[in-house]
């Protein structure tokens, strides 16, 4: 079954443009709330835990949970939907982290403020180099998945679809700010949960599932294979990656330090949890593919392509990609929002304050704040433009985030450390785990990145240390 | 006039081994005809699986064991038997070197291991200290 124009395209430009509208109208509400930089940034370091959860977790439901986890089931079997889950395991480990954060740095705004306390000048330019190739890499290959899917589901050409979606994002990023952002996310996060569950418990009621269980042992024998090679080391890779992407990134310290100190590692934990199952969900819908007589024609279009069957099925083909045009939508803004805004959080503060050494001002803050978000959002959309295939670079960054994990650890934990031997770790975790994603495959970068630069932090914990600077 | 012929595109891309048991197969189909694709063990068909019906213009087939496998599209009702032979495509599934691949889950194992180990134990030994005169950013 090819996933073709489900909806007219003026039905998909409606939704599109009322979601936008609410969600704008959503962000300039709560934008009032934001009196100063602090407000716009950290939305006043008051969010509470139903609010901190929601958007931990929304935030983490990326249209790659929502695309990419389905292909995982399809592709990799039941040991694929495990391994996309303990992605969660990250925001959970997080939890422990936060209470420490907020020891080291009371007053803290980025994750940059703790790199460079911790390594110095050229510690926080390796992490800047980074977390902008991950994070534009992650935001570009959101835009391009949201064009792809209003061209798939509404036949809205691509360039328009995108430009859309991030337009969006944009000006409510630009008038709310983390006000904004959380409180769309808590929406989204909900919309996201109640269309994944309905659909879940559409495939448990058509299916039999002695019937499917016969149909993929006879046919698809290796999804349900004990020793899947390249399943069994994607769970400990997708881990890892999860770690280092939740671990450096800017996205969860601007969370961290947004929420009430109390607060801040139950909302982690309990978004962990919750996400924990949306990846179960998204690729028990996938695994149903098969049984149901499915036909997938393009991998990546596994979920929507799924999803639209299934609700087709079931008597609601009219409302089947309004449906999963609302879901997939809110997945994507809620993340675009976050990265704009942590990403340009991290512009302001650490290149424009940090590395040129600007005064920033609370009355040009927020003039400055606006062309920074703005400037983001035209780079990304001249980056989607092109259509390029970008989610490569996001792959290519497991190995890269990866080798972050352990110095965000020894920073945190520990007293003393070697700087030079633990830079001279991540930048061997980075080389290494990106020649074993070329060379041994996608499955092993993550994995390996982490491990040299583990072996890197471990010596630079024994080797002459020096403690940290107060 | 004859509808065109059914053949799967682009066959050296289709026939690159794959090391997960996933492949994705496409054919032309320009007139839309109901087509049938067929998975055997063996070159001649002996005894084939339907695995798709339809007038789509490819499949992913995941899920694979491995070995050698065969796939062959022909037209939906076409039972002469040159038509439905006609250039099956070869695919062959190797997976992950077993040796390489216990080595590497033992990596990732003390990898994994060790990192969580580390973070817990950092979290109790570090809960109750006061570091809150270390303010960044103020």
């Amino acid at each position: 079954m090819i996933l073709s124009q489900a909806i007219t395209p003026a039905t998909g430009w409606i939704i599109v443009i009322l979601l936008g509208i609410l969600w704008v109208a959503l962000g300039v509400f709560w934008g009032r709330k934001a009196k100063n930089s602090e407000g716009f940034m950290l939305a006043g370091r008051n969010v509470g835990l139903a609010l901190g959860s929601a958007t931990a977790m929304a935030t983490w439901v990326t249209s790659n949970t929502t695309m990419l986890a389905p292909v995982f089931a399809l592709t990799l079997g039941v040991w694929g939907m495990v391994a996309y889950s303990t992605a969660s395991f990250g925001l959970m480990l997080f939890a422990i982290f936060v209470v420490r954060i907020r020891k080291i740095l009371p007053a803290g705004f980025t994750a940059g403020d703790f790199f460079r306390k911790r390594y110095g000048r050229a510690g926080w330019t390796i992490f800047l180099i980074i977390t902008m190739f991950y994070s534009l890499s992650w935001l570009v290959s959101m835009a391009i998945a949201g064009g792809d899917l209003l061209e798939a589901l509404a036949g809205i050409p691509y360039l328009q679809g995108m430009t859309l979606i991030l337009v969006v994002c944009i000006l409510y990023t630009l008038f709310g700010g983390l006000y904004a952002v959380i409180g769309t996310d808590f929406i989204q996060s909900v919309i996201i949960l109640f269309g994944i569950v309905l659909i879940g418990l559409i495939v448990v009621v058509k299916m039999d599932f002695g019937v499917a269980y016969e149909h993929i042992a006879t046919y698809q024998p290796s999804l349900i294979q004990v020793i899947m090679p390249a399943a069994l080391l994607a769970v400990f890779n997708n881990m890892l990656f999860g770690f280092g992407e939740v671990f450096h990134n800017n996205v969860w310290w601007s969370r961290a330090f947004a929420m009430r100190k109390d607060v801040a590692p139950k909302a982690f934990f309990l978004s962990g949890l919750l996400w924990f199952s949306i990846p179960i969900a998204a690729g028990f819908i996938a695994l149903a593919a098969g049984p149901l007589g499915i036909n997938i024609v393009q991998e990546n279009q596994t979920g929507p392509t799924v999803a639209a069957a299934i609700l087709g099925s079931a008597g609601m083909g009219s409302i089947a990609g309004v449906l999963i045009l609302i879901v997939l939508f809110c997945s994507m803004a809620s993340s675009i929002d976050s990265l704009l805004a942590a990403t340009s959080d991290l512009l302001i503060k650490d290149v424009h304050g940090g590395l040129m050494g600007r005064e920033i001002n609370e009355e040009k803050f927020k003039r400055l704040a606006g062309f920074v978000i703005i400037t983001v959002g035209v780079f990304s959309w001249l980056l989607a433009a092109p259509h390029w295939q970008i989610t490569q670079a996001l792959f290519i960054s497991g190995p890269l985030v990866a080798s972050l994990i352990w110095p965000v650890i020894a920073g945190l934990f520990w007293e003393r450390i070697n700087r030079k031997i633990l830079l001279g770790g991540i930048l061997a975790g980075c080389a290494v785990g990106i020649w074993a994603y070329f060379q041994l495959g996608w499955y092993t970068a993550s994995l390996i990145g982490a491990g040299v630069s583990m072996i890197g932090t471990i010596a630079a914990r024994y080797i002459s240390p020096s403690k940290f600077p107060a | 006039m004859c509808a065109a012929e059914i053949d799967f595109l682009n066959r050296s891309a289709q026939e690159k081994p794959s090391n997960n048991g996933t492949i994705t197969l496409s054919w032309n189909n320009p007139d839309s005809i109901p087509v049938i694709l067929e998975q055997a063990a063996d070159m001649a068909f002996s005894n084939p699986v339907k695995r798709y019906e339809g007038t789509d213009t490819g499949s992913v087939i995941s899920g694979l064991p491995e070995g050698t496998h065969y796939f062959r599209i022909y037209k939906a009702g076409d039972t002469t038997s040159p038509g439905r032979s006609a250039n099956p495509i070869k695919v062959s599934v190797e997976f992950f070197p077993r040796d390489q691949l216990f080595l590497l889950l033992t990596i990732g194992g003390l990898v994994v291991g060790g990192t969580i180990g580390t973070i817990i134990f950092g979290y109790f030994r570090t809960r109750d200290s006061v570091e809150g005169k270390e303010e960044v950013g103020a």
